[in-house]
């Protein structure tokens, strides 16, 4: 296969768009979808102070690499959850991919505040991945409000976007449904969200990290085995490679035609509050994190 | 043959043929995976020679 726009032998062949790149054009294909998606969903400017939520995995350190590449005032936050040699090893790639290029940090750590998740889990009766993303959002939240963010970015990818879809859908969940978009605007505390490489999937975010050096924790977090997700990821696929461009379509014409039905349903229903407790801005009186941690007091 | 390198390590052998038969006989997902040989990508359409060294990169993570 030869690349599509210098001819030379192609290191990637992408179905979807009928094309194949080698690294030089791979990685302007790869800037260009990142560009598309900032102004088309008008995520943030070179004015803003973006944080950029890091695990240690292949998005987020290509997300954070790209976007300090582009020229954007960029900040790491990165949460150690406590599990363990899993949470040890992404804390080491967190810091070695940070000095390597010179990048600013803010790291929290579950274990040192007293409630690593490993012990949250067995105190509270959800499973560790809703404790884990309830905990990693009132971080997100409480340091960008701390620290004057204006934006909050994630390296959520098309993957993984429309395999929410599907589950959400599947299930018909109109709150979740009312948070799919690729930027979600600020409430008074809360900061914009926003999801800079949805334009692209985990195979393309992969292999731009191979390409480009970005050495990542390829291990699975050992809490996350049998989540769902993984299951509607294998189905998309499955039919992404029968009729590439699937994904792509699902998520975007679901983004670009109905979700904002949903949104609209949500600001009716839902008043927001100041947590009683930490004081994040939240949904109810007291905050879910705030419950949580009021169990393994 | 050819030898390759899964995701956790362990090493499977197959016949010499293209990456895109490879990754089907492995019951693998085209999506799902890439394929590197030392320090480079292959694509699917590309033959590996007799004893070739081949990698699987799984790019799917979940939670």
């Amino acid at each position: 296969m030869k690349c599509r726009k210098c001819g030379e032998r192609a290191l990637i062949s992408l179905r979807r768009h009928n094309a194949g790149f080698c690294k030089e054009h791979f990685n302007e294909f790869f800037v260009r979808q990142v560009e598309k998606a900032i102004k088309k969903y008008e995520m943030f400017d070179y004015s803003d102070k973006i944080m950029v939520c890091i695990s240690g995995g292949k998005d987020s350190l290509v997300l954070w690499y790209l976007l300090h590449k582009m020229g954007f005032d960029t900040t790491g936050m990165y949460v150690n959850l406590g599990i363990g040699e899993y949470s040890e090893k992404s804390l080491e790639k967190v810091k070695a991919f940070s000095e390597k290029h010179g990048l600013k940090s803010i790291i929290v750590n579950l274990t040192q505040l007293g409630h690593p998740i490993t012990l949250m889990e067995k105190r509270v009766k959800r499973t560790a991945c809703a404790i884990c993303g309830t905990t990693k959002r009132h971080y997100f939240n409480k340091v960008a409000h701390e620290n004057n963010f204006d934006i909050v970015a994630t390296g959520h990818n098309l993957d993984d976007e429309a395999a929410r879809l599907l589950g959400n859908t599947m299930r018909w969940y109109p709150e979740y449904l009312g948070k799919m978009s690729p930027a979600l605007s600020a409430d008074s505390q809360i900061k914009k969200k926003v999801k800079p490489l949805i334009r692209l999937t985990e195979l393309e975010v992969g292999a731009y990290a191979f390409m480009n050096g970005i050495y990542y924790i390829a291990d699975e977090c050992p809490k996350s085995v049998g989540a769902t997700s993984m299951i509607y990821k294998n189905a998309l696929n499955t039919l992404e490679t029968e009729m590439p461009g699937t994904k792509h379509y699902f998520y975007s014409e679901f983004v670009k035609n109905v979700a904002h039905k949903f949104e609209r349903e949500e600001t009716e229903k839902k008043e927001m509050h100041i947590c009683s407790i930490c004081g994040i801005e939240s949904f109810l009186e007291v905050c879910t994190f705030c419950k949580m941690l009021e169990k393994i007091k | 043959m050819v030898f390759v390198t899964m995701p956790d390590g362990s090493i499977k052998e197959c016949q010499q043929k293209r990456i895109k038969e490879i990754i089907l006989e492995l019951g693998l997902n085209e999506n799902a995976v890439l394929v590197a040989k030392g320090d480079e990508l292959l694509t699917p359409d590309i033959y590996v020679a007799n004893r070739d060294e081949i990698r699987i990169i799984s790019v799917v993570s979940g939670g």
